[in-house]
């Protein structure tokens, strides 16, 4: 009567562009982590690094 | 007749044989009601310490290519007990903690490495927090099957009662220790990690140096002042040795303010992710750390403010939800306002990022 429904979250990955701020985001993969480097912005050619990583749940 | 007649005697049987039998054996009965809701618990706990230490050891064998087959090491580590120090006189008792504590952590380290001819820092680190994570549970397992079992053997429902009454945060914790392995297999962000994601960014483009074992430091400026900041080195699971750092950083350069930014437990009824400001040192642990940075800045009269940000047990060690890891920016403005109102140009101020760094990078 209690219980609360367990949620379930997906890991996501959250990039920023050094240059022109843009946020971009996609599913986890593993070898990311906060703060590292990925690759070139498809805007801008910035730098893109990863400003988050975060689990958001998942609607049933 | 009504019910309130006592004169018939099949009336006055049924009244009665319910007395007699909760006189005599109502403790018993509660002891079975109370022990099968115990019994489920305890399975539970035990699938939790199975499958832990299962995923630890798959892990280990399709990830890592161990030398020989890690699992005999391993069961040794999972069943390794501390004796903590004698505290009768508990003068000096500090330095004899973190000597045991310490002399653990570095044989765990040395036969983890044993166990491969080459492991990275971050997978050392991660397997040596997976670790930990199997002993806990093994070590809850182990005291609540205890307790179970005496009250059982001696048929005795009071010793079941304290037991009845954890049940709830216990599991709370092992529930939250379990929902941990699958972000520490990957290497992702926990909630604990907070106070590293905030200083790891105004690390950025600094240079960084070590200060202590797996613990960095870097030097930066912000409206005149200058900044030092310290975190574990990231993205490994280490929560590094700040008490260590602190106290090299302060013999080189004493600082005029101390800011330390961790995670904390909330209270039930406080919103998850909300941000506290207050005074002492906060970081958890065992206290060693603790108590070194507090004997540090009395002795070189350092005011210490803590920024904390709230949250449940199960999200402090479980992958960051999108609520904690939105707060950063917010509490590095809070640094940042809290080096103007108790500063002024020309001084300087130790920033610390408390918490596992695990995901997190500098």
């Amino acid at each position: 009567m209690f219980s609360k429904k367990e949620e379930k979250r997906a890991p996501c990955t959250v990039e920023q562009c050094e240059s022109c701020k843009k946020d971009t985001k996609r599913k986890f993969v593993v070898g990311d982590y906060v703060f590292k480097e990925t690759s070139l912005c498809v805007s801008c050619s910035g730098q893109l690094r990863i400003t988050k990583i975060f689990g958001e749940i998942i609607k049933a | 007749m009504g019910f309130g007649d006592d004169t018939n005697p099949v009336l006055w049987l049924i009244w009665i044989i319910p007395i007699i039998i909760f006189v005599f054996y109502g403790q018993r009965i509660q002891l079975q009601i109370t022990s099968s809701e115990i019994k489920k618990n305890i399975t539970k706990l035990q699938q939790f310490k199975e499958n832990s230490r299962k995923e630890l050891i798959n892990y280990i064998k399709n990830n890592l290519n161990p030398t020989k087959d890690p699992a005999p090491k391993l069961d040794r580590f999972i069943d390794y007990f501390t004796i903590m120090p004698v505290d009768m006189d508990p003068n000096g008792i500090i330095p004899k903690v973190r000597h045991v504590v310490r002399s653990r952590e570095d044989n765990t380290r040395a036969q983890i490495k044993s166990l491969f001819s080459e492991i990275s820092e971050l997978e050392r680190t991660k397997v040596q927090t997976l670790l930990e994570i199997v002993t806990s549970l093994q070590l809850l397992y182990k005291i609540v099957n205890h307790l179970y079992l005496t009250a059982k053997k001696q048929n005795n429902y009071p010793l079941i009662l304290p037991l009845q009454m954890m049940m709830p945060f216990i599991m709370e914790e092992a529930n939250a220790l379990n929902g941990a392995v699958p972000a520490l297999k990957q290497g992702q962000p926990i909630g604990d990690g907070i106070g590293p994601m905030v200083v790891g960014k105004m690390m950025l483009g600094t240079k960084k140096q070590n200060a202590s074992f797996e613990t960095v430091w870097s030097e930066t400026k912000y409206e005149g002042r200058k900044l030092f900041l310290i975190k574990a080195e990231g993205p490994s699971a280490t929560v590094g040795r700040p008490g260590e750092a602190i106290e090299t950083i302060v013999s080189q350069n004493k600082p005029d303010l101390i800011i330390m930014v961790d995670a904390s437990l909330k209270l039930e009824g406080e919103d998850s992710a909300s941000i506290s400001q207050g005074f002492g040192a906060a970081i958890g642990g065992i206290g060693t750390d603790r108590f070194q940075i507090e004997e540090i800045a009395t002795r070189h009269n350092i005011p210490v403010f803590a920024i904390v940000i709230k949250q449940s047990v199960k999200e402090a060690i479980n992958l960051m939800t999108k609520e904690i890891a939105d707060r950063a920016e917010e509490v590095r403005s809070q640094i940042y306002e809290m080096i103007n109102d108790n500063t002024s140009t020309g001084h300087t101020v130790l920033v610390i990022g408390v918490g596992n760094t695990l995901g997190v990078s500098q």
